[in-house]
């Protein structure tokens, strides 16, 4: 999976923020997922119908983190997310 | 809010056609209640007790117990579990926590079974300090803010908990023979309950982790949630709505109230001294972790 791929957010997911986190009800399993503050801005930008790219480089001007860090680990988010039925890509 | 039981004559379980849509489990993974639903609304089979159908337009539930299991353990499931599930169902959250009075304001106690939630109720009520429930903690949300509703007048030990802090004192209804071994204590001057809604404060989540002291750690709005969300009651696994409205309702008590982790050493002799510690440290902190 890649940052350059589209990904449609699940209709079954309610994203809630607490505290500084953000967790998400998956309706379809009944089971939740807890994103750190760069995560939730992230799933916050996708469902805003952002590209992951275009979510990636927002995320960079609001944060302080290296893109080559960011890029590891929003790849590997996607694909955590994915497994659990979260996001898929597009078709 | 209330619903009527209606019993019918012990018998062996039929078997129910299809499968069921949700189970409990023991920690070994054997079934202990099936979830199925009817025309009518559903049908709860505890495998062990008897099968519980709730018809929730004429708001009765009837129960067909197995032969030989006592009256009383099959009212406290129907206290105990089919109630907080239903009253979660129409939008009053249940949480698995008992819950007492300190200084007019609520304070629960959060935590699955075994965790020492009915004997913290009773530690601090034979303290002075009344209990609204020992388990199922109802929580109503009005312009006056959350609110937690009193509950069965009576406290469930089981023998070790109900000799320290009662001895001969208490009057015990029968118990559940082999069926569970926990004895029913009823309120009285010695265990007052308390028998008006009390405003929420702060929910302490029990662990036992062996400790030595009794020890209180700041949850974050996040843990605290997931605290919640896995103690407390939800009928229709596969209602998406209320799902939704479930989990809101619970983020909306985790981001309003301190939720603290605490820990106690599970030594029956000190249970005066852990009531102290708790008053303490709500009284000083006002529950803020």
């Amino acid at each position: 999976m890649t940052l350059a791929q589209i990904y449609t957010i699940s209709e079954d997911v309610v994203a809630r923020e607490v505290g500084e986190e953000t967790m998400l009800l998956d309706l379809a399993s009944g089971t939740y997922f807890g994103l750190n503050p760069v995560g939730g801005r992230f799933w916050q930008l996708l469902e805003e119908g952002r590209s992951a790219n275009e979510a990636r480089d927002i995320l960079l001007e609001e944060f302080e983190v290296e893109a080559g860090v960011l890029d590891a680990d929003l790849a590997a988010l996607l694909e955590e997310m994915a497994g659990k039925g979260l996001v898929s890509l597009a078709a | 809010m209330s619903y009527s039981l209606v019993w019918r004559p012990a018998k062996q379980m039929d078997d129910i056609a299809g499968e069921p849509f949700d189970c409990w489990r023991e920690d070994d993974g054997e079934a202990s209640t099936t979830f199925h639903r009817t025309p009518d609304g559903f049908l709860l089979r505890f495998l062990e007790g008897a099968d519980f159908e709730i018809d929730l337009a004429r708001r009765i539930v009837t129960c067909t117990p197995l032969p030989e299991v006592s009256e009383d353990y099959v009212r406290n499931i129907f206290s105990n579990q089919i109630m907080p599930l239903v009253w979660t169902y129409e939008g009053l959250p249940v949480l698995h926590a008992s819950c007492v009075v300190i200084d007019g304001y609520a304070y629960g106690f959060l935590g699955p079974s075994g965790r020492g939630k009915s004997t913290l109720a009773a530690a601090f009520a034979s303290q002075g300090h009344a209990f609204l429930t020992d388990d199922g903690m109802l929580i109503e949300s009005d312009d006056k803010g959350f609110q937690v509703r009193p509950y069965l007048p009576s406290v469930r030990l089981m023998p070790d908990s109900k000799d320290a802090l009662f001895g001969d004192e208490a009057v015990a209804e029968p118990d559940d023979g082999e069926w569970a071994p926990k004895s029913r204590i009823v309120a009285s001057p010695r265990l007052p309950h308390a028998d008006a809604p009390a405003p929420l404060k702060a929910i302490y989540v029990l662990e036992n982790d062996g400790a030595i002291e009794t020890t209180f750690e700041p949850l974050t709005v996040s843990a605290g949630l997931d605290a919640l969300l896995k103690n407390s009651f939800l009928l229709d696994s596969r209602d998406k709505l209320r799902i939704r409205k479930h989990f809101r309702a619970m983020a909306d008590l985790a981001e309003t109230f301190p939720m603290v982790r605490m820990d106690y050493p599970r030594d029956l002799t000190r249970l005066s001294e852990v009531v102290s510690a708790i008053v303490s440290h709500a009284r000083k902190t006002g529950g803020q972790p």
